[in-house]
């Protein structure tokens, strides 16, 4: 399609007070309106920080999994083949499918029980709590990764 | 016990939200899934690891600002406190 055409959709989503709402170009309509007690689902967009996105995402189910790397490889090989690699097959794949959002939760390993200290009642249970059997947690001195120097 | 908080013992989760659970399904039995990315998550994964959660979100909280409106209501129950 070329831009011309697409340009000739803005004075009409404009008009509309919604450009890129549901129905409207450049944002999938998937999300059904008709779940739950929902209102003001007018004006909702899935590239806008409006509340109604939030709503859209409520209306959407969430589904999370949890695993372990393959036994043999190291936390620095899963973690560098799973955002470099894999995710290059799964982002088309999850955009086809209608996926609203996916998200990857890497690296527990690099966040030691101590470095949440709300939730420790014993300031150095790192070193002795947490049978991690597939990793080796950092010490507690090291605390959040920051970013490279 | 120590008094800290028991840490799920995964080394990653994924996550992602769709419209409704037929697409979740969808997913599990596209060919691409099947044919491709399945066969990618063995180079990385343990397959016999592999947990899963459903749900729905309620946001409280969302950019730095409290969530007045939300997209599904839950009914009210009677409740002390």
């Amino acid at each position: 399609m070329k831009l011309s055409s697409l340009l000739a959709f803005l004075p009409m989503a404009l008009a509309n007070g919604f450009p890129g709402g549901p129905g409207g170009p450049g944002c999938p309509s998937r999300i059904p309106n008709s779940v739950g007690n929902a209102t003001g689902a007018e004006g909702c967009c899935c590239l806008t920080f409006k509340a109604s996105c939030t709503m859209n995402l409520e209306r959407a189910f969430h589904v999370k999994l949890f695993y372990n790397r393959k036994k043999g490889i190291a936390p620095e090989e899963f973690n560098d083949y799973w955002a470099n690699k894999h995710s290059a097959l799964a982002t088309n794949f999850h955009l086809r499918m209608g996926a609203i959002r996916y998200s990857q939760v890497c690296c527990p390993e690099s966040f030691p029980r101590c470095a949440f200290p709300r939730f420790n009642r014993v300031a150095n249970s790192c070193t002795t709590a947490v049978p991690l059997h597939t990793r080796t947690p950092r010490s507690c001195s090291g605390g959040w990764r920051t970013a490279d120097p | 016990m120590d008094g800290g908080l028991p840490i799920l013992e995964f080394d990653g989760a994924a996550e992602f939200w769709v419209p409704n659970l037929e697409t979740f399904a969808a997913m599990g039995s596209d060919p691409e899934y099947v044919n491709v990315i399945q066969p990618d998550e063995a180079n990385f994964i343990d397959a016999e690891s592999m947990r899963l959660i459903v749900g729905v979100d309620y946001i409280v909280v969302e950019n730095q600002n409290a969530v007045m409106e939300h997209g599904r209501t839950f009914p009210r129950t009677n409740y002390n406190g």
